[in-house]
């Protein structure tokens, strides 16, 4: 099993590749979302995980751009951001026509419950 | 009859980029805490993390205070401010894969100015070019440096050649500044507008302002730090 983080911040980053690979789950880390969009080129993950916010493209970009894939439209997305749902899209619906999985706050939803959702995601 | 509280908008707006970068660090910290088996090395950099976000903070708040007194000024060397500044944030750069040096002209004059801020100024902005995102796993390096570029002027900077350092980043984190949300921001601002506010405001604090320049190929953000007339006939 391969999932795919999308992270800016570098110690989060390796946090996160740390509670994964600790349950037998591989991880490829990527900073910003022109090298995650090279990488799924070659390498076709089981669970995309992705901050909005980063350097140049944003995640938004990153999720319109890997939808638009047709071999990738079934792999689940889980936003995972410092930035809370509702600021931008109050009413949910550009995240369901972008086949996002859930919405999860970082604040609210630690690491341990992030890698426990992924999992039983792609175990189903 | 009810009184009401109301609180100043654009107080609040100055603040948004503050609360960004604190709820990175906290995000960090949580992170490492809560890690399965924490081992010495995520004690020390929750350690780390701690100590830079609450430099950072106290330097915001002596930025909101700087910015309604006039500062007291003390003869000082800006080259040793540079070297305090590079000291301090050496582990945290080294958290985040970065190399610092520093390039101080030798025997500089001493400048007159106001430590604190000096130091805040330059702190805020090295620290932010620490952790702004990469789109690189490469190491990187920035120089610290201070040097006198024109009579009775010093400088102080941090310059990269591995970064593109463009006042965008000080323009965005002012544009983060001035609007009303926790809209998308670009990841540059959520996680370095703190440091980029503070080198702002302090830089303004003492009559300077931030601005891009290049030194030895490099290009970087820095400040001018005017020597008194006196001191520079001593």
């Amino acid at each position: 099993m391969l999932v795919l983080i999308i992270e800016p911040d570098r110690i989060l980053a390796k946090e996160y590749k740390k509670a994964f690979e600790g349950i037998g789950i591989e991880v490829v880390l990527c900073s910003d979302a022109q090298s995650a969009i090279g990488l799924v080129d070659h390498q076709k993950p089981d669970a995309v995980i992705v901050e909005l916010q980063l350097a140049g493209h944003s995640g938004i970009d990153f999720l319109y751009e890997f939808r638009s894939y047709e071999d990738l439209s079934r792999v689940p997305l889980f936003i995972y951001s410092s930035v809370p749902e509702y600021a931008f899209d109050p009413d949910k619906k550009t995240w369901e026509s972008l086949g996002v999985e859930r919405y999860l706050y970082k604040p609210k939803v630690p690491i341990d419950r992030l890698v426990g959702i992924v999992k039983s995601k792609i175990e189903k | 009859m009810v009184s009401q509280v109301k609180l100043n908008n654009d107080y609040l707006n100055s603040i948004s980029p503050l609360l960004f970068d604190l709820q990175n660090h906290f995000l960090q910290i949580r992170a490492l805490a809560e890690a399965k088996e924490p081992d010495p090395q995520s004690i020390d950099e929750i350690r780390l993390l701690s100590r830079h976000a609450l430099l950072i903070l106290d330097y915001a708040m002596f930025a909101i205070d700087a910015a309604q007194t006039e500062l007291p000024l003390t003869t000082i060397s800006a080259a040793a401010m540079a070297k305090d500044v590079a000291e301090d944030l050496k582990r945290l750069a080294g958290a985040y894969d970065v190399d610092i040096d520093l390039d101080v002209t030798k025997q500089l004059e001493p400048v007159l100015t106001n430590e604190a801020a000096a130091k805040g100024a330059l702190y805020g902005l090295a620290s932010s070019l620490i952790v702004i995102p990469r789109s690189s796993d490469k190491k990187i390096r920035i120089v610290i440096a201070a040097q006198e570029t024109k009579p009775n002027t010093q400088r102080l900077g941090v310059y990269s050649p591995d970064l593109k350092v463009t006042p965008s980043a000080v323009k965005l984190s002012r544009l983060l500044a001035g609007k009303n949300a926790r809209s998308v921001a670009p990841a540059e601002v959520h996680h370095s507008g703190l440091g980029l506010m503070v080198s702002d405001q302090l830089s303004q604090a003492l009559g300077s302002q931030l601005l891009k320049f290049t030194h030895r190929g490099n290009k970087g953000i820095g400040f001018y730090v005017p020597m008194s007339a006196q001191l520079s006939i001593l």
